[in-house]
């Protein structure tokens, strides 16, 4: 089956000429040759196969049935953040797709029973109680505690606070949920949660090459979402937007409601001035873009045609297809909201928006590769003391427990990390 | 330049020191052009040798006080081509002295060099550092690397060249109008000790503004301005090396393999050379006489080398060697170690290191002259047969015509050279090759070959074909030679 599909995006391996510009931030871009790094995998192992045209030429070998799939090829596969990067740092000289050719990999490996047992055991969760940690102990809505908040579809609302799955064992996550839905509650925002019925998004499963799971998960929770009847859906994790708004249309369908994330949102109630920020926060902060918040986020653009080939290695598709370059991601938002809070002195990093460094916290890496989750998250925190900052915000719950948990592992603490929900929070002013 | 001899000297005199000034002939006529067949201009008045960049400047602010007509060389030995040749009287400035390689730099793959530094000496200097960098095909003993990539001579290793300026990186050099100016990287901020010190290498073309003024000089043959040093990219040396040789008997049966080879970047050097320049090239290495070597040969034959570097260096070319034989089936070839008494290991070996004194190309019949340019790998059939013709018309020996064919900038554009050997004592040859020369440019160009070298006839023809372009070179040269002491009357070439 994903065969087939590698069979579909052959016109878009061929394309890569091995110019290795998958593992770096394009040229131009680079403003420290120290953070010119692009790809943690390529960071990490140094070799090409691990980087996006690495993955290339070994699904190309595939459909030419010169290799098979192997454990080795599978840790290959696996050991990568699913970031993206790659993927826009190469469009940046061509059009071509990098990142649908490692996910129709994974997909591959994962047919061809080569999963990693990591990743099993998180499709396993999924499947018996819809959340990829194996301790499903606490209620999903125990972090709304106290909130007395609608839960639908009991009770009915214009909006649905998503809060996702990562709560339910990461109480740092279940506070940044908590602390959104008493901004919406300040705000006089009418919106409701899943309550017991909340459950993940899905995206663990696209990230470990499980389609079916993942075409499921999307599926029913779109289906979910529709029969909600609401007009807006507020996602608080990065990972969560990146999910329904650009994996759901490519694999399932796009639920009817608009997805948000927390920062469009909240964003949005300021600019209508329904919320205030009145509290200064006086910090030096610099801004993680989290990958499926950003680059990662935007719906697919349709395409019918054909791939033709000159002077028989050249592919070009016909007619040209537009393309995503992984800038119309969520990226504005976020710097509005930091640059609203009074006090608050915001720096960027070099790598920022399209071409920022993942953090390690995707792909199933963290729970597959724990040293190249930490050694992402931590070149990234270095960055971060680079510019002088005093904190990390970022806005993903995988981004937030990643860069946290990375620090403490290697018992470095070189900057405590925030959501930027939290940050916002502080400014509001809200009394606890 | 209407001032006789002595004033002349005397002026030079008040910038350089004694020694740096000759008027000796055989000074004189070791830069006259040794070819017979195209217009080898007027032979420069005066030989200067400034010592370093400091007294380079001064002669060139000289000039533009003086109004001296200044034409300048790197390398040494037969000069076929003639960039620097003069259309008017001059005084040639001879860089070939300046020898020096301050700096090479492993980790960022990058070398330091002056003008006079031939492919031998950078050659001999990178291995220690088990550094290399792409040459062209067998380079004469004398020729300048600096002479050879400003004028983006085509090298034998196209998977490297990622643009057509490679591997220039940043430059020095004097505008005509006095100004020294650095290119890329090197252009700032700070000194270049201070950048390396940040972690800057002068790797980059392009400047502290995305503008890179060195395309300005590139291609100039010294009109613009003057070269002091340029930092070029150097390549990891390869470990092993594994040539093969995929002859065929139509260029239309190599072609699609070169394609499919060039595209993802595999294998390293790669060249086509048709069985008159193989043998020629190999001449100086067999004992059996050219037409012998010649007999054994396909009508083409492709060099396609395989190389390990310091990593995995068997299992890389095993792999390689996999992809490119593949390939070869597809296209009914096949990779060899050797064709006819060609032996691929051999024929590596000679095209990547530099021949003797006189270019390889001379062997022959002891005299060569070349018509080359630029276009696509896929035309490059059409264009054969077009001087195929034209030989034919002019009655010129078509087993004294090699073929060069040299895929470059990975493959994106390719350099075709008809060598055209002849012996400089007949005249019927001499004529026949002049009248050849003078009628292939135009009728090349038109059939959309792209002179970007053009010397010969095709200096006049490319302006010709587009005057627009002649217009531009005048303004471009008004800012930076705005009295015209740099070669005055040509316009690059």
């Amino acid at each position: 089956m994903a065969l087939s599909r590698l069979r579909d995006l052959e016109g878009e391996m061929k394309k890569c000429f091995r110019c290795s510009l998958c593992k770096m931030v394009p040229l131009p871009t680079v403003l420290n040759p120290k953070y010119s790094d692009g790809c943690p995998a390529s960071r990490e192992f140094h070799f090409h196969g691990y980087s996006g045209s690495g993955k290339n030429i070994m699904a190309l070998s595939l459909l030419d049935e010169r290799i098979e799939v192997d454990n080795t090829l599978a840790s290959i596969t696996f050991a990568c953040t699913a970031c993206g990067l790659c993927d826009v740092s190469c469009k940046f000289i061509m059009e071509a797709e990098r990142h649908a050719v490692s996910m129709a990999l994974r997909e591959h490996v994962v047919d061809e029973g080569f999963a990693l047992p990591a990743h099993q055991q998180v499709i396993h969760n999924l499947a018996q109680h819809g959340r990829p940690t194996a301790n499903p102990a606490d209620s999903p809505s125990s972090w709304a505690n106290d909130l007395n908040l609608k839960v639908m579809p009991r009770q009915k609302a214009p909006v649905l606070l998503f809060a996702g799955c990562m709560q339910c064992d990461d109480p740092a996550s279940s506070q940044v949920t908590r602390k959104l839905a008493r901004l919406l509650l300040h705000a006089g925002v009418d919106f409701g949660i899943l309550g017991q019925a909340e459950t993940s998004c899905g995206l663990p499963a696209y990230w470990t090459g499980h389609r079916d799971a993942f075409v499921q998960a999307a599926t029913d929770m779109a289906d979910v979402l529709d029969s909600l009847e609401v007009h807006t859906v507020v996602t608080v994790s990065g990972s969560c937007l990146g999910a329904m708004r650009s994996k759901y249309p490519e694999y399932a369908r796009a639920p009817k409601a608009r997805v948000v994330h927390a920062t469009e949102f909240l964003a949005q109630l300021i600019r209508d001035r329904k919320l205030q920020l009145p509290r200064p926060v006086r910090r030096k902060v610099t801004f993680h873009d989290p990958c499926y918040l950003g680059r990662q986020s935007e719906p697919p653009l349709d395409w019918a045609g054909e791939y033709k080939t000159s002077h028989g290695c050249m592919t070009y598709s016909d007619p040209p297809r537009e393309i995503n370059r992984g800038v119309h991601g969520v990226f504005d938002e976020p710097r509005q909201l930091l640059r609203a809070i009074d006090g608050l002195d915001f720096v960027e990093m070099y790598r920022i928006r399209e071409y920022s460094y993942c953090c390690g916290g995707g792909g199933g890496v963290p729970l597959a590769y724990p040293d190249l989750a930490r050694s992402a998250a931590l070149h990234r925190i270095e960055e971060a003391v680079d510019v002088g900052a005093e904190c990390l915000v970022t806005a993903c719950h995988h981004c937030r427990a990643n860069l946290s948990k990375s620090q403490q592992s290697a018992e470095q603490h070189l900057l405590p990390i925030f959501d930027i929900i939290d940050l916002v929070y502080e400014a509001a002013g809200i009394e606890d | 330049m209407s001032i006789d001899s002595s004033e002349l000297t005397s002026r030079l005199q008040s910038v350089l020191n004694d020694s740096a000034i000759s008027q000796s002939a055989s000074d004189i006529n070791a830069y006259r052009l040794s070819t017979p067949v195209t217009d080898s201009g007027i032979a420069p008045s005066l030989i200067v040798r400034p010592a370093n960049p400091d007294e380079l400047q001064k002669l060139i602010r000289l000039a533009n006080e003086r109004g001296l007509n200044l034409t300048v060389a790197s390398s040494t030995g037969n000069h076929h081509r003639g960039g620097f040749a003069a259309s008017k009287a001059s005084v040639l400035i001879d860089l070939s002295s300046w020898k020096n390689i301050p700096w090479i730099n492993r980790r960022n793959r990058v070398c330091m060099i002056e003008p006079g530094v031939t492919y031998a000496e950078l050659l001999q200097a990178l291995e220690p550092h088990g550094l290399t960098v792409p040459a062209p095909l067998s380079p004469r003993r004398g020729k300048s690397v600096v002479a050879s990539i400003m004028d983006r001579e085509p090298s034998t290793w196209p998977n490297r060249q990622w643009d057509s300026g490679d591997p220039v990186a940043s430059t020095e050099f004097v505008f005509g109008n006095g100004e020294l100016f650095r290119t890329g990287a090197a252009g700032g901020p700070g000194t270049l000790d201070q950048q390396r010190a940040a972690g800057g290498a002068q790797k980059s073309p392009a400047g502290p503004s995305q503008t890179d003024f060195h395309r300005v000089i590139q291609g100039s043959q010294g009109t613009m301005g003057v070269v002091t040093w340029i930092t070029m990219r150097a390549e990891l040396r390869p470990t092993v090396q594994k040539p093969f040789l995929v002859g065929a008997d139509s260029l239309a049966e190599l072609l699609p393999f070169i394609y499919e080879v060039q595209r993802p970047c595999l294998g390293e050097h790669s060249f086509v050379l048709d069985s008159t320049a193989a043998a020629t090239l190999m001449s100086a290495t067999r004992h059996e006489p050219l037409h012998i070597v010649r007999g054994t040969l396909p009508k083409y034959i492709c060099l396609q080398n395989i190389a390990g570097f310091e990593r995995l260096p068997d299992e890389r070319i095993k792999y390689q060697q996999q992809d490119i034989e593949t390939i070869a089936q597809r296209h009914h070839l096949s990779l060899t170690p050797s064709l006819g008494l060609l032996s691929a290991k051999d024929f590596l070996k000679t095209a990547t290191t530099p021949c003797g004194e006189v270019d390889w190309r001379c062997r022959l019949k002891g005299n060569c002259v070349s018509v080359f340019f630029l276009t696509t790998l896929d035309r490059v059939p059409s264009f054969v047969d077009i001087f195929g013709k034209l030989a034919a018309r002019h009655h010129v020996d078509e087993e004294s015509i090699g073929c060069y064919i040299q895929p470059v900038v990975q493959n994106h554009a390719c350099h075709v050279e008809f060598m055209c050997m002849f012996d400089p004592t007949a005249d019927h040859e001499v004529d026949a090759l002049r009248n050849l020369e003078k009628d292939a440019v135009p009728e090349l160009a038109q059939a959309g070959a792209y002179f970007s070298r053009p010397y010969g006839s095709a200096a006049d023809v490319v302006f010709e074909q587009n005057p627009l372009n002649l217009e531009v070179l005048k303004k471009v040269k008004t800012i930076f030679d705005p009295n015209r002491v740099l070669n005055d009357g040509k316009w690059g070439l």
